[in-house]
């Protein structure tokens, strides 16, 4: 090539010329990241922060990389993806709690895709929500799903800060029985 | 009737569940686990709050970096690595997590310096703010919107309450950018050099680095946008 432009370092360049520069994003990296994308969703639903969910996919692309390199196909990324998620999040809880997997009832089904990756977990907290006595119910909504801090619950139901820090536990003890069946 | 042992477990789990609904790690321990059923319920009903909840740009940029040329030390812990089964200590993780990923895509290339960003403005007597004819609510969060104050084309992009704006035109070669919706990015198309949306850096590089989108002075009067321009 005149004057060396377009490809490697430490050729001279010549005015005017132009350089091939690389695509933004490669195909198979483009694959990747979409699928973290599902993958972060699916995890952020079942730690419900975003400090936990960003360690916790960054993880899983960790573990991709070697399947990556080895140029596998869009299907068979997802599914490694998806099953690395569903092992980190168990390893995720297994040390928070100091239990074994086997001892923790966890929800970590895998929606498949075509579906969004939240809705079927946004269904499932509806359905336990729904099997709550009435003031658990309202509880939770305010404080999980409203945004409502728990000094302003306590005023909405009309009871103290200490009261509702008890119903709190109470009712987020019945959710996760309700849950175990469901 | 409430027993003070209640009482603590129910101080216990409220702190957990303020630290996670403030986006915060869930700081569960050994000690919670009678509890891991309310706990892990606390973090669903979490996470089914925001909807469809998106990998923020920052992270996706990190998650890019690292998936194309290994660029993680500074945000790969010890943890995540343990983790992945990487087996590497975390003094290694820069070297030996790069050597890991290089060749993955790309031949790993060494850093070189990215020049600084400028800020581009019309000399003082040219130089007057345009209305753009935007308010602040006629742009969505993190999507660049193309607007021109005379012979400054810019993109404004919005942040939360706040407004940034940069030039609208490739530092490699004077060609328009377009934003591409899929990728986030602002695409030059005449040689594919990609520019993040967030700060105009340039997320990838030819054979000579290019500086980042220069800056553009916006302010909101009166509602209404206005970019320095002619």
């Amino acid at each position: 090539m005149p004057g060396g432009v377009g490809g490697e370092h430490g050729q001279s360049q010549q005015p005017g010329e132009l350089v091939e520069l690389p695509a933004p994003l490669t195909p198979p990296v483009e694959i990747a990241l979409d699928e973290l994308e599902f993958v972060y969703a699916y995890i952020f639903a079942r730690v419900g922060n975003r400090a936990d969910a960003e360690d916790l996919t960054q993880q899983v692309a960790l573990k991709a990389i070697p399947r990556l390199r080895s140029g596998a196909g869009p299907a068979a990324i997802r599914s490694y993806l998806f099953a690395t998620a569903r092992s980190a999040l168990a390893t995720f809880w297994s040390a928070r709690f100091g239990l074994p997997v086997e001892e923790l009832r966890m929800d970590v089904s895998v929606e498949s895709r075509q579906h969004e990756p939240t809705s079927e977990s946004v269904e499932r907290v509806d359905r336990i929500l729904s099997q709550l006595p009435a003031n658990y119910r309202k509880l939770l909504e305010l404080r999980f799903l409203r945004g409502y801090s728990l000094k302003e619950v306590a005023a909405e139901l009309g009871t103290t800060l200490g009261g509702i820090k008890v119903m709190q536990l109470r009712a987020l003890r019945a959710a996760a029985r309700v849950g175990s069946n469901d | 009737m409430t027993e003070p042992r209640e009482e603590r477990n129910a101080e216990r789990i409220d702190r957990i569940v303020g630290d996670v609904l403030a986006g915060r790690h869930l700081k569960a321990t050994p000690s919670d686990a009678s509890d891991h059923g309310a706990i892990q319920m606390a973090a669903r009903l979490a996470g089914s709050r925001d909807g469809y909840p998106r990998m923020s740009p920052a992270f996706r940029r990190r998650l890019t970096r690292l998936l194309q040329k290994g660029e993680a030390p500074e945000w790969i812990n010890r943890r995540s690595a343990l983790v992945a089964g990487l087996g590497l200590a975390a003094g290694a993780v820069g070297g030996a997590l790069a050597t890991e990923l290089a060749g993955l895509l790309h031949p790993a290339r060494p850093e070189r310096g990215t020049p600084e960003r400028g800020r581009m403005e019309p000399r003082a007597p040219l130089g007057r703010w345009v209305d753009t004819g935007l308010t602040l609510a006629d742009l969505d969060d993190g999507v660049p919107r193309r607007v021109t104050a005379g012979a400054i084309g810019a993109f404004l992009v919005r942040h939360g309450e706040q407004v940034a704006a940069m030039s609208a035109y490739c530092t490699h070669v004077p060609c328009e950018l377009a934003w591409l919706a899929d990728r986030n990015v602002l695409n030059c198309p005449c040689h594919n050099l990609a520019f993040s949306v967030e700060d105009g850096r340039p997320m990838s590089h030819g054979p000579q680095p290019v500086p980042a989108l220069p800056t553009v002075k916006v302010r909101v009067q009166e509602g209404r946008l206005e970019v320095f321009g002619t």
